[in-house]
């Protein structure tokens, strides 16, 4: 089998997917009970995703770098103050490059 | 805005031109609809500001990722056109990478399928999160905007739609909000990708641009954490998703999501 045709089975398959409930005839996420978890969700995943960035390396849990921890407290800590979420890679990553160049990266 | 429209079309002004004369049906119903256009129009440039605004700091951080997805592709020994039926099928690049990882290694097809599919199961739950916020829109456009059910667009229609105002509601502008994000995200994603192929392994390090994806998903945390449950949520996920890091085919994610969710859901009110 081809590759492209192996993206295309891949591909259909994760349509799938995504198409289940967007394009369900009726509403399955009316219900609160499921509404108050869906909204658990996003910061249930984001905070998994920031970890897995920052903790794992070759499907290993690694030490990161302590410049690496500060700029992510760094992005954390102005977004949560100004609540602007642009602010989280203007202040991080010059925090990252600032404490690379000084040798802790 | 739709307050603005709404109150036009129920009490139109009196028909009358430039010295108050009476003008005719024809022409009042020619001004009401271009007032409608034009009022149409700028809720839609409403919408597609406000996408771009917030889509654009997710934009920044999807560029290294997908540098490295071409990259990777290139060292892999895939041909352009397979890098990018990659990128067009899947629209998923956590999936893409690791397809084309396995690819490389000399896996079977069946094992790449499964894969990618597990590492994308987690759009069958942000599918039924933009079901309660999209289902007004009509049949036809929904069928579009499931191809580009990603991370990115799930979050910040999460932090957007939770707390809609009355023209953010109108299915319209979410519909044109949701379609401006996602062509920003078809750009960086596929144009990205083919840089990083011409690039391959000479991309420099120094940049830190592996930092982007955790600094940016860290700010929309930040955003998103504001209730006890959500915080409980998000801590939970984090350990979690290191103590099962070896589950295979991408498991760890959803795994540490739904156990985050479920603890997030101990201190809610049922």
């Amino acid at each position: 089998m081809t590759t492209i045709a192996i993206f295309l089975i891949a591909g259909v398959g994760t349509y799938l997917l995504r198409a289940s409930m967007i394009l369900a005839p009726t509403d399955m996420a009316s219900s609160p009970w499921l509404e108050r978890r869906i909204g658990l969700l996003s910061p249930a995943v984001l905070a998994a995703i920031v970890a897995t960035g920052l903790f794992v390396s070759n499907r290993q849990v690694t030490a990161p770098s302590p410049v690496e921890v500060i700029a992510v407290l760094a992005a954390l800590g102005v977004v949560h103050r100004t609540k602007n979420i642009s602010a989280a890679l203007l202040v991080g990553l010059p925090v990252y490059w600032v404490g690379a160049l000084a040798g802790f990266a | 805005m739709t307050t603005q429209m709404a109150h036009f079309q129920l009490n139109p002004p009196p028909p009358t031109g430039a010295a108050g004369t009476p003008v005719s049906p024809t022409a009042t119903r020619f001004s009401e609809q271009t007032y409608e256009r034009t009022t149409q129009q700028i809720a839609d440039q409403g919408a597609s500001g406000a996408a771009i605004k917030d889509i654009t700091p997710l934009l920044v951080a999807l560029i290294p990722f997908s540098l490295a997805i071409g990259a990777a592709a290139q060292s892999n020994g895939l041909s352009g056109a397979e890098l990018m039926a990659g990128a067009t099928f899947l629209m998923a690049g956590a999936a893409q990478l690791a397809a084309i990882e396995l690819i490389g290694g000399g896996a079977g097809w069946g094992v790449v399928v499964l894969t990618t599919l597990a590492i994308n199961l987690r759009f069958m739950l942000y599918s039924a999160g933009l079901a309660r916020w999209l289902s007004g829109a009509p049949l036809r456009h929904r069928f579009a905007m499931a191809t580009t059910i990603v991370d990115q667009n799930f979050m910040i229609c999460a932090e957007r739609f939770a707390t809609s105002t009355d023209g953010e509601s109108d299915s319209r502008w979410r519909t044109r909000y949701y379609g401006t994000a996602s062509v920003g995200l078809i750009i960086v994603f596929f144009s990205s990708q083919i840089i990083g192929y011409r690039l391959g392994a000479s991309l420099p390090d120094g940049l830190g641009l592996h930092m982007a994806v955790p600094l940016a998903f860290s700010g929309l945390l930040a955003k998103s954490a504001a209730t006890t449950g959500s915080r409980l949520a998000a801590a939970v996920a984090a350990v979690v998703v290191l103590l099962v890091v070896g589950l295979p085919a991408g498991m760890s994610l959803p795994v540490a999501a739904v156990v985050g969710v479920i603890a997030g859901s101990a201190v809610t009110n049922d």
